[in-house]
């Protein structure tokens, strides 16, 4: 018997800040569940997010163009957002793809959270 | 059906999948396992991994869409041959025009949507989409090792 291990996408709320925890591989498969949690962001114009990485697994295009269609559309919004604890594996195609000059990543969730301070 | 890799030898799987999208993570584990067998690098297995995920994603949903598509599968083989991991992707009926494959590729950034089309391309060293009489319709991916 097949069993599929769903991407689950925890969401957690601090104040003006999201993070969503990922775990699991974002592909075709689960991508309606990342477009929902980001929809879901969108509609609450929760603009200020974190994408905590530390379990995910793998990351199709489709959901890469997700996040940077969400970036920016944050942006614009006076806001962004971040990445945190990419595995080396998702950070070098995030690399070979010319992402990581288009989000931003850091190495730890302090360090995001930080930079989202520094902003305002 | 089978949904597990079947071995045939250290360095060649076959696969069949429903084309269904939950099978993904089944073909990109069959990817690592060949790519760690033949000791190719982290790196260049996550680049055929990705190429591989993206264009069987792009049949799946394609041939989801045909009359029966639900019913049809996918025949994935992979293997190891003179310095290159091949994969070859077949599905029955007719040509599927994939995007994933249109040339020339768009940069990331300029079109989201052309995406899954410069991911392959750019990971992958030779693509073919080709018919064989046995198979039917097939898109071989080459990556070098």
């Amino acid at each position: 018997m097949l069993i599929v291990k769903q991407c689950r996408i925890e969401r957690e709320q601090r104040e003006n800040l999201d993070i969503l925890h990922l775990d699991g591989a974002l592909d075709a498969y689960s991508f309606p569940r990342l477009e929902a949690a980001l929809r879901g962001l969108r509609e609450e114009n929760r603009n200020n997010v974190i994408l905590d990485c530390t379990n995910l697994d793998y990351i199709s295009s489709a959901s890469l163009g997700a996040l940077i269609g969400f970036a920016r559309r944050a942006r614009e919004n006076g806001g962004d957002m971040k990445l945190v604890k990419l595995s080396s594996k998702i950070y070098s195609i995030v690399e070979l793809l010319g992402f990581h000059k288009i989000l931003e990543i850091h190495p730890d969730l302090e360090s995001a959270i930080r930079s989202f301070g520094s902003q305002g | 059906m089978q949904n597990q890799p079947r071995g045939r030898g250290p360095e060649q799987i076959a696969l069949q999948i429903p084309c269904r999208y939950s099978y993904l993570r089944i073909v990109r584990q069959a990817v690592g396992d060949l790519c760690a067998q033949t000791c190719v690098s982290e790196f260049k297995a996550a680049q055929l991994e990705m190429a591989v995920d993206e264009v069987c994603a792009e049949l799946i949903g394609q041939l989801r869409q045909r009359p029966e598509g639900g019913g049809r599968s996918l025949q994935i083989m992979l293997g190891r041959q003179s310095g290159e991991i091949a994969v070859q992707i077949c599905y029955p009926g007719d040509k599927v025009e994939c995007p994933a494959l249109a040339s020339p590729p768009v940069r990331p950034g300029e079109d989201a949507g052309s995406l899954g089309s410069y991911v392959v391309q750019r990971f992958v060293d030779r693509v073919e989409h080709v018919h064989d009489p046995e198979s039917g319709w097939c898109v071989r991916l080459h990556k070098r090792i």
